[in-house]
């Protein structure tokens, strides 16, 4: 009955005007609410001005009271004691008194009429160089604050008490105090009033006590629930003025270069407190507010539906296909367009230091992108950066200035950082917000103010859920969506999103890194490069198993999938693609490393350690890939990288230790140079080891090629292996442990754990085990040599000419045992 | 002039005929013009039987104490379609019965003997100005013409045979549910297109004349009021395009459209087996036969097990599509 009654004055004109009536009111009500609480909150931010002031000025009128207090009573005193030294008050005292309140009036009208012209004068000088409302904005400012508010309080209490006279009334002692109070009061006020007209035109002041005010008030505004369309409406123009004129100030303030090293990281931090501010209250908008600015998008014919086109067709209009497509982003985007505004600028004016201190402050915002899942504006903003650095590196000139070749070096290995933390937080985001949904699908409510505990993107995504169960509520009275059948949605919607987060973070490390250090290899900063691909590898050690992770969470989502219907299918993310794509990358960046054109600085001399060493971390990580590769069979990876290693190697033991600058000890130094060639030594005595394991002779033949060539070249050959095979040995010189010798224990173990896994015995086996089929295979597993001692025994024995020195006994049984028959060993 | 057991005229063609003043008593006034929503609905929900290519022989089970004389009742009704299979028939029979009865709210049907030939043939007459009065039945005949020679008949009452009468009533819950649903729809018929009376043309003296029309609640209030109306039939409007509906609240909808239509076909066989038994005993006066939908049609219980699955969230929406869209 109600519904026909509707639908029957639905046809009706007079209703619509009777609704328009009742909107009207009910918007008036709203208005005139909104100002008082505008008017309120104004004069609450006033009286918790006037409080403090009043505050310093009771605490100094104390003293003045106390010293009035001593003067009245010495005057007391002197009356009683000396009474002709002070006549009484007379008539003519009165009138004085009424004349002193005016002198105090016109005082303070002087005063305020200077405080005025004063004003006046400072705008004209700066009235050209700023907009009209930026200038009111200003005046208002400071015509309108507390203080001058007193100010004009006690010139016109002073007034009209001076004029009390007129009227036959006695202006009484208590009105002459008052008014010599207030007088004091503003004389007070002069001071802040002083102090803030010195900085007339401090634009920053400004922003922090106007417009961002401003813009949070408006943000509030919106947020509060009982506020109406219109006046949300209202709050997102205002929004959208004061971020223009804030805008504008930033225009203002960065046209001037001068100032800059203040003003930027003040601008800077400014808008960033906006956004982190706003991306934390976000979510507690309506999806459908008027404060998200809409654009017009039109729909296609067929695809826009059976009522929509009925509706079209019928009234002949293409109004009913326009749909408003929501900007959600308007005032992240804007900003952020500022802030890498901030940074290019930065990089303009040559100033790198405070290019980088602003890049640093991307950190600041990398924790609220990922708890609010806003991993896509945090990767935005960095390429964009990454645009800007990439941009500012190539206009600059090869400045052959060490201090500023450092600070490019940091700006990018900073910017590597930022972009790695940000990936890493999400990833660590995406695995914490699992607990967070499932407390969510226990409560199973959906409506708005309950979607408000997660992140934003899911509340604009599930708001299409929420209008279903009103709806059902509406029609049907009661919610017939089963739990079930939500979950599978939202699960759904979230692993659409992770679909396109986990390919954007693989991008990172798979293209934007590697491009990054192209081109900063291109412009001749294989520093820079280096460091960035070296403080890129802890992440990709850690991305593998973080991505494991993150696929057992997704397999586990996949308990959601209960309706097999094709449109609920959960989407499909094919994570351990990822890991593998990750570990080319990685690989990669291993051969970057092994080439000579992009790490050709390391070979240079480098004793600060204000920058990292990239001489050792290569040698060591090289070391270690080498081993990685014999480990896997991997020819091509260790041929790759091995030449590099060699170098690296013999720089070390012929160069860098031998080194008189370097400080250290004499046996300290000789552990240094025999772990070197022990461990070169150990690589390809493993590489002889493994190629024979392997039954695959390429293994070791490329690499071992490699030192032949190398030592053929060196002038005094015999000398050279006799130095290396002694210094090889130290134990002979010293008992304390090299500095290497677990890394290479390590790689022993290894080996010895695989011949045992596959079922071959070592020395420590009981004879039941299996014989391998290679001779030096099993030599080895039955002597305690290490591979470093394989090496020298097959190897360099059979080149030295004259053995006059003391071999390490390991070495020469070694020998021994593989030129013997099988048969008798 | 009254007649007695004569055959009531089978066919009215109201265009010929003349009603006046008394006839109105008689004569419910039917709408010329059928609404939007409502013809839809009307058409969707006499649709009892979905479309099927293969004609299966064992829709329905029927029992019969005398086949021979069931087939030759069977056998000449005049239908739509000419088959000769009893399923068939008795489909056909079923699905015009519901549309006269969604229609008109009652169906007759009369069995007629040819005197040449012998043969009984079942025929179905309108039931607009046929009055039961005490177990008769009598048919009002307003003047009218005669087509070839524009010669005007005079009023006729006609009493029936009421042996050789069979009546169909639509049942009372599913009467009382449409009544209410098709009163709305009414309403909203009428104001559907109500909104271009505010589509105001600008004029000389207001070029910019105000409206305090808004078409997207004006269409919240029309789309409510039509959704509210058809909860109980569960009709889905034909409305296949809207965001708003979940999966849920369309397949409790259909369940419901469904069960209220193997309803309405559940009745009409069982007043079809009562009916027949009755109108038989003419001919042969131990005659009685039983139809009922057998096991390839869907049934009540069913449905009703699929909605409690449905709840317990234990079936996909995909079988209850199925099922629903069974013969």
């Amino acid at each position: 009955m109600k519904d026909r009654l509707k639908v029957w004055g639905g046809s009706k004109s007079w209703f619509w005007k009777l609704r328009k009536f009742a909107g009207s009111i009910s918007f008036a009500y709203e208005k005139n609410a909104y100002k008082s609480r505008v008017s309120f909150t104004k004069s609450k931010a006033s009286a918790h001005i006037l409080g403090s002031f009043t505050l310093t000025g009771v605490k100094s009128l104390l003293g003045v009271i106390f010293f009035l207090a001593v003067l009245i009573s010495a005057e007391n005193y002197i009356r009683s004691n000396f009474p002709f030294f002070l006549p009484l008050l007379s008539t003519d005292d009165k009138k004085f008194n009424i004349e002193q309140l005016r002198l105090y009036a016109q005082l303070l009208t002087a005063i305020f009429s200077i405080y005025f012209a004063t004003i006046g004068i400072i705008i004209s000088a700066g009235y050209t160089k700023l907009r009209r409302d930026i200038i009111l904005m200003l005046t208002n400012e400071q015509v309108g604050s507390i203080y001058s508010r007193v100010l004009v309080l006690a010139a016109m209490f002073c007034l009209t008490a001076s004029a009390l006279p007129m009227f036959k009334y006695e202006p009484s002692l208590f009105v002459y105090v008052t008014g010599t109070f207030l007088t004091l009061f503003s004389a007070l006020a002069l001071f802040p009033l002083g102090q803030r007209l010195f900085n007339f035109f401090d634009l920053n002041q400004l922003i922090n006590s106007e417009i961002i005010l401003k813009i949070t008030n408006d943000i509030a505004g919106v947020v509060n629930t009982k506020n109406s369309i219109s006046l949300a409406n209202h709050h997102s123009k205002q929004a959208q003025r004061s971020l223009e004129q804030f805008s504008y100030i930033n225009e203002c303030v960065i046209s001037n270069h001068a100032g800059l090293k203040n003003n930027l990281p003040a601008l800077t931090d400014s808008y960033m407190y906006l956004l982190l501010h706003y991306l934390q209250m976000k979510h507690g908008i309506d999806q459908d507010s008027y404060w998200f600015p809409r654009k017009n998008s039109h729909q296609q014919w067929f695809l826009a539906g059976d009522t929509v086109t009925s509706i079209a067709i019928n009234t002949r209009s293409q109004q009913p296909l326009i749909k408003d497509k929501v900007d959600h982003q308007w005032i992240e985007n804007e900003i952020i367009s500022k802030l890498t505004g901030h940074i290019d600028l930065a990089f303009q004016v040559g100033d790198l230091d405070l290019a980088l201190k602003l890049i640093i402050r991307f950190s600041d915002r990398i924790s609220v992108y990922t708890t609010q899942f806003q991993f896509e504006i945090g990767m935005q903003e960095l390429k964009k950066i990454k645009e800007i650095i990439e941009l500012a590196f190539s206009s600059s000139n090869a400045v052959t200035d060490n201090e500023i070749s450092k600070m490019k070096i940091t700006i990018a290995d900073t910017w590597a950082a930022l972009g790695s933390n940000l990936c890493l937080e999400t990833l660590r985001q995406i695995m914490t917000f699992d607990g967070e949904l499932k407390k969510f699908f226990e409560i199973d409510e959906w409506n708005k103010q309950s979607l408000r505990r997660l992140p934003p993107f899911l509340q604009i995504e599930l708001d299409f859920i929420v209008k279903r169960i009103e709806f059902e509520y509406e029609v049907e009275g009661a919610r017939q969506s089963k739990p079930k059948y939500l979950q599978q949605l939202t699960v759904q919607i979230l692993l659409q999103n992770y679909t396109r987060i986990l390919p954007v973070i693989c991008d990172f490390y798979q293209n934007l890194i590697p491009d990054f250090v192209h081109t900063l290899k291109k412009q001749e900063m294989t520093e820079a490069a280096t460091q960035v691909v070296l403080a890129s590898l802890h992440s990709h050690w850690k991305l593998p198993s973080w991505l494991g992770e993150i696929n057992e969470l997704i397999e586990r989502y996949k308990e959601y999938e209960f309706y097999a219907e094709d449109h609920y299918k959960l989407p499909e993310i094919n994570v351990l693609e990822m890991i593998q794509q990750l570990n080319s990358a990685s690989e990669s960046a291993i051969y970057s490393l092994s080439d000579v054109a992009m790490v050709g600085h390391i070979f240079q001399p480098h004793l600060s350690d204000e920058s990292p060493d990239h001489f050792g971390q290569i040698y060591f990580e090289i070391a270690e890939e080498c081993m990685n590769a014999l480990e896997k069979n991997d020819v091509n990876k260790l041929d790759k990288i091995f030449p590099m290693l060699m170098k690296l190697a013999v720089i070390a033991a012929d160069l860098r230790f031998v080194d008189p600058n370097l400080q250290v000890n004499d046996k300290y130094r000789f552990h240094l140079i025999s772990t070197v060639i022990n461990d070169l030594a150990s690589i390809l005595g493993f590489s002889i080891l493994y190629g024979e394991y392997f039954d695959n002779e390429k293994l070791s033949e490329h690499v071992l090629n490699e030192f032949e060539s190398f030592i053929t070249k060196v002038s005094d050959k015999q000398k050279y292996l006799k130095r290396m095979l002694l210094l090889s040995d130290i134990r002979s010189i010293s008992w304390s442990a090299s500095p290497r010798s677990l890394i290479r224990t390590k790689w022993q173990q290894s080996f010895e754990n695989r011949a045992r896994n596959d079922g071959f015995e070592g020395y420590m086996g009981f004879g039941n085990a299996k014989q391998h089929k290679n001779k030096i295979v099993r030599v080895f597993l039955q002597s305690h040599s290490d591979a470093s001692h394989l090496f020298f025994a097959v190897q360099i024995i059979p080149q030295i000419d004259v053995i006059d020195f003391n071999i390490d006994h390991n070495i020469t049984d070694l020998a021994r045992y593989l030129l013997e028959d099988e048969d008798e060993v | 002039m009254i007649k007695f057991k004569v055959n009531p005229l089978p066919q009215h063609n109201f265009y010929d005929s003349e009603i006046e003043l008394v006839d109105r008593i008689f004569y419910k006034q039917q709408q010329k013009k059928v609404g939007f929503y409502r013809r839809m609905f009307d058409e969707d929900f006499s649709r009892l039987f979905h479309h099927s290519n293969n004609r299966s022989s064992n829709l329905f089970n029927i029992s019969s104490n005398d086949d021979e004389f069931m087939k030759t009742l069977f056998g000449n009704i005049h239908n739509r379609r000419t088959t000769h299979q009893i399923d068939e028939i008795i489909l056909e029979l079923v699905t015009d019965i519901a549309q006269s009865l969604i229609w008109y709210g009652k169906a007759y049907y009369l069995l007629q003997q040819d005197v040449d030939t012998n043969k009984i043939h079942t025929i179905s007459f309108s039931s607009q100005g046929v009055i039961s009065f005490f177990g008769k039945y009598i048919q009002w005949v307003p003047r009218r013409r005669k087509r070839h020679n524009d010669q005007l008949l005079p009023r006729e009452i006609r009493v029936l045979d009421s042996k050789k009468v069979m009546r169909f009533d639509m049942p009372i819950p599913i009467k009382h549910m449409l009544s209410e649903q098709n009163r709305t729809l009414a309403v909203l018929d009428q104001h559907q297109y109500s909104e271009i009376k505010f589509l105001t043309q600008a004029q000389g003296d207001s070029p910019s004349s105000i409206n305090y029309f808004n078409f997207s609640e004006w269409n919240d209030i029309q789309e409510l009021a039509l959704y509210r109306a058809t909860k109980d039939t569960g009709w889905n409007c034909r409305k296949y395009d809207s965001s708003k509906r979940s999966d849920f609240f369309d397949c409790h909808r259909l369940i419901r459209f469904r069960r209220n239509q193997l309803t309405l076909r559940d009745q009409i066989l069982n007043q079809l087996s009562n009916e027949l038994s009755r109108v038989g005993k003419v001919y042969n006066p131990k005659f009685s036969i039983n139809i009922s939908s057998s096991d390839e049609l869907p049934s009540i219980a069913f449905l009703n097990e699929l909605e409690v699955r449905l709840e317990r969230e234990d079936v996909s929406f995909d079988d209850i599509i199925d099922y629903c869209n069974r013969r």
